[in-house]
């Protein structure tokens, strides 16, 4: 940790003997001036496939002689016009626009991977920490994280006797083990000197669990509420095709009943940027998470 | 070359640290037990600065892991003005091998931190604050107090990493091998940096090392252990240059080139027996 910091060392910092001595000259920045060069080839290159892939999907679609039903680029180009120009509008309940439906699908998902964060983060750092609990809860998680979320929905129904509530069961129990799992095994990756540190220092179990601790494991929980958040946004597709009477899961099966495939590529296309746009703001975390 | 079997009950103020017959082993594997620490006993007067030397695997920092609570014992005990310890202790401050600062906490955070961290402390924050800049002062960080570690040298981290041990004003401080980590340059003047410090504290020092030259520079004593396993004290010797000591006298005189003569044989004997 100390050895490779050597490049960066702070130049007003060098106040005592030893430091004209130990800092060495800054990195040089070895980035070639060619990249911007690569980079518009990069985006050309994009570019080519991607009309590649409109052809190839254009000419399929046009051998493909089922009585109309296959999707076309330009058949799937209007309707995306036709969705995006009518997206606000609110007419319930066989009127409402994309942006309705997408906002009750992240509200379900936001609401299920909160509640989900809530719960395994502080369960992850007791049970990382804790290794007879862990041991003895460990079977209960290992079996149970293995199963499709989608299976806990007819007990969700059963038990809560409401599909919104079922939606948001369905997505915390999506997002639940993947954050926990991150969580211990962050707690277990921290260096043991940070824990003797603490001991040496009498921290209360506050400032070790919160100063210490959390910190610590802040990577790793990142990196499991990403991966959780991804899932979720998987799942709450295919749960709202069952429960939702809203949202856009519920906009595909919808338009799959009233056979408008071409709404589908639409949705698909929707739904993929959505969760790209997800996955780069909860991405963002990681720039809060300490440099160490 | 006579070992100190039982600590002094002559004096009137107990020993900064007394041990007792301690030793202390690890299991291996499913059966093994490798023992490191042969039954030791030694002590520690109030105000000393006491070396322990070793070669490498010799159990100094297991040694050193006792004294600081953070492991116990087979047998035996460790006393500390009185008190046995049982955990580690805010009285006993700890300088590690690896600084060991938090990466997300400046330099001046990571003192405040060790100096709040029990949540005992009845100082202000102001009064807190001006301690830790006492000390990132007095190891020369003035510049460098709201950087992050991973900014600075290897060198600044241990000066940090000394600085927040000495702001807790413990009665006793361990330094595990604190320089052994660093450039041959950046020692030397630690090194330095680290006997004004002892010399203008009245507290009293352990250093673990395995660098004999640190070892004269800075202690009153040096305990010398042998080559583990069973490691113990295998000899003992007082240095006896007056303070404030100037390096470059201490190492041109004669006694000098004796003790660490003396040092060295002790250290190689053991070492091809």
């Amino acid at each position: 940790m100390s050895s490779d910091a050597r490049g960066t060392t702070v130049a007003g910092g060098s106040t005592g003997p030893s430091d004209a001595r130990e800092a060495s000259p800054p990195v040089q920045n070895q980035r070639p001036e060619r990249r911007g060069v690569f980079r518009w080839k990069t985006a050309g290159l994009s570019v080519a496939l991607l009309a590649a892939l409109i052809a190839i999907w254009h000419l399929a679609a046009a051998g493909f002689d089922d009585g109309g039903l296959a999707p076309t680029p330009a058949a799937s180009w209007t309707r995306l016009v036709e969705v995006l120009s009518t997206a606000f509008v609110y007419d319930p309940p066989n009127n409402v626009g994309i942006v309705f439906h997408l906002l009750a699908s992240l509200q379900r998902v936001l609401l299920g991977f909160g509640l989900a964060a809530v719960v395994a983060v502080p369960l992850g750092l007791l049970l990382g920490t804790n290794r007879m609990i862990n041991d003895a809860l460990d079977p209960v998680i290992q079996v149970l994280r293995p199963v499709s979320p989608l299976a806990w929905l007819p007990i969700g129904l059963a038990v809560l006797r409401d599909s919104e509530a079922t939606a948001v069961f369905v997505i915390f129990m999506a997002s639940l083990w993947l954050i926990l799992i991150n969580t211990v095994d962050g707690v277990r990756r921290v260096d043991p000197l940070y824990l003797d540190l603490a001991r040496t220092l009498e921290a209360t179990s506050f400032n070790r669990t919160l100063r210490v601790l959390l910190p610590a494991t802040l990577p790793s929980i990142v990196t499991g509420l990403r991966t959780s958040l991804s899932t979720a946004w998987l799942v709450i597709i295919a749960a709202e095709m069952i429960v939702g009477s809203r949202g856009m899961g519920h906009f595909v099966w919808n338009e799959w009943n009233a056979m408008n495939i071409n709404s589908i590529v639409v949705a698909i296309l929707i739904i993929g940027a959505v969760g790209f746009a997800l996955d780069r703001s909860i991405a963002q975390l990681h720039r809060l998470t300490p440099a160490g | 070359m006579t070992l100190l079997t039982e600590h002094s009950t002559h004096t009137q103020t107990p020993p900064a640290l007394a041990v007792n017959r301690v030793s202390k082993g690890f299991r291996r594997g499913r059966r093994g037990f490798q023992q490191v620490l042969g039954e030791t006993t030694f002590s520690i007067e109030q105000g000393e600065f006491v070396a322990i030397i070793g070669p490498s695997g010799s159990g100094k920092s297991t040694l050193l892991k006792l004294l600081a609570g953070l492991e116990q014992p087979d047998t035996g005990s460790i006393v500390l003005a009185g008190d046995p310890i049982t955990r580690p202790s805010r009285r006993l401050g700890v300088v590690f091998q690896q600084h060991v600062l938090l990466p997300w906490l400046t330099a001046r955070q990571n003192v405040l931190f060790a100096l709040d961290a029990d949540g005992k402390s009845s100082r202000s924050a102001q009064s807190k604050g001006e301690l830790a800049d006492k000390w990132l002062d007095l190891v020369h960080l003035e510049a460098a107090k709201d950087v992050k570690p991973a900014q600075l040298s290897g060198g600044m981290q241990q000066r940090v990493g000394i600085a927040r041990a000495f702001a807790l004003e413990s009665e006793v401080l361990l330094l595990d091998e604190p320089l052994a980590a660093l450039d041959a340059l950046t020692r030397y003047s630690l090194q330095l940096q680290l006997l004004h410090l002892s010399e203008q504290e009245k507290r009293t020092f352990v250093l673990v090392t395995h660098d004999v030259d640190e070892a004269l520079l800075l202690s009153d004593r040096i305990l010398v252990l042998s080559q583990g396993p069973q490691a113990r004290v295998q000899e003992e010797l007082q240095v006896p240059f007056d303070r404030p000591r100037d390096r470059d006298a201490i190492e041109a005189s004669e006694e000098y080139r004796a003790l660490r003569r003396q040092l060295l044989d002790s250290l190689t004997s053991e070492q091809s027996a």
